[in-house]
């Protein structure tokens, strides 16, 4: 598999079992806010041209206009592809050996955890809400025995499945090393 | 004495700057740790178009602007009100 370069320190024998990434729906959370932000130049402009006409035609008031509304725009698509690189760059692998978190918070915070499988000691699928339920996603909350217990996959998709499919490969793993 | 519409220029490329460094921040972070991918490139792909749009509609519509034109003119008065609101 092509992602498996990209499992950081990779051990030998190692492969991904699941790649997530949080529900679609979160950035989408953002992009409507976005387009609404979008509508406010729009909404200025009808203002101005009902009640301040002359403004648009002016030598001065023209140009400003202008202006503050490019570096607007420019800077809401900024804000924009950066919350969709914060959701992309969220990730959380299952490898066959380990459970690796990638958070990405910011421009300038990046946080990479992991646990060994054998460290693991109980998975568990949380759905929260009306829209969690209906979108079917939710947490994942996996209990270990390290410094730090609790590891969470945070509004990953499916997360009842993703939890039997951790348990079923801890299983496995325990009974391969029982042989 | 009078300070010219150009000065708006300046302002608004130091913005378009300091929009750079970020955009750039952005596209360092998803090269360098990003798994590429259609979804990567596509949404890349869109933001640079979507920028370049941008300022292209920007510089189209600021060529029929006359930026020698004084912004503030310092023997009537810091700017002109008849110049903004164009009365």
């Amino acid at each position: 598999m092509m992602l498996e370069k990209f499992i950081p320190n990779r051990m030998p024998g190692e492969k991904i079992v699941l790649f997530l990434r949080p529900h679609w729906f979160m950035p989408a959370k953002h992009y409507a806010l976005f387009f609404l932000l979008a509508l406010i130049p729009v909404g200025g402009y009808i203002f101005i041209s009902n009640y301040f006409p002359n403004l648009l035609g002016s030598n001065v008031g023209y140009p400003i206009i202008l202006l503050i509304t490019s570096i607007y725009y420019l800077f809401i698509w900024l804000i924009f592809y950066n919350a969709f690189i914060d959701f992309y760059l969220d990730t959380w692998l299952v490898t066959n050996k380990r459970i690796i978190g990638i958070e990405q918070s910011g421009l300038f915070h990046r946080q990479v955890y992991e646990h060994s499988i054998f460290n693991i000691q109980e998975v568990t699928g949380h759905q929260i809400g009306i829209l969690g339920t209906f979108l079917n996603y939710g947490n994942v909350n996996i209990q270990t025995s390290s410094p730090t217990p609790l590891t969470s996959f945070d509004m990953v998709p499916k997360p009842f499945e993703v939890a039997k499919q951790i348990q079923q490969l801890l299983e496995n793993q325990k009974q391969e090393v029982q042989k | 004495m009078s300070i010219s519409l150009s000065v708006l220029i300046i302002i608004y490329l130091i913005l378009v700057a300091i929009f750079a460094v970020f955009a750039f921040f952005n596209l360092y972070h998803l090269w360098r740790f990003g798994f590429m991918s259609f979804e990567g490139f596509f949404m890349t792909f869109i933001f640079l178009a979507g920028t370049f749009l941008i300022l292209f509609i920007t510089y189209d519509l600021a060529l029929s602007i006359d930026w020698s034109a004084p912004l503030i003119n310092f023997n009537l008065g810091i700017f002109n009100s008849s110049d903004i609101i164009g009365n």
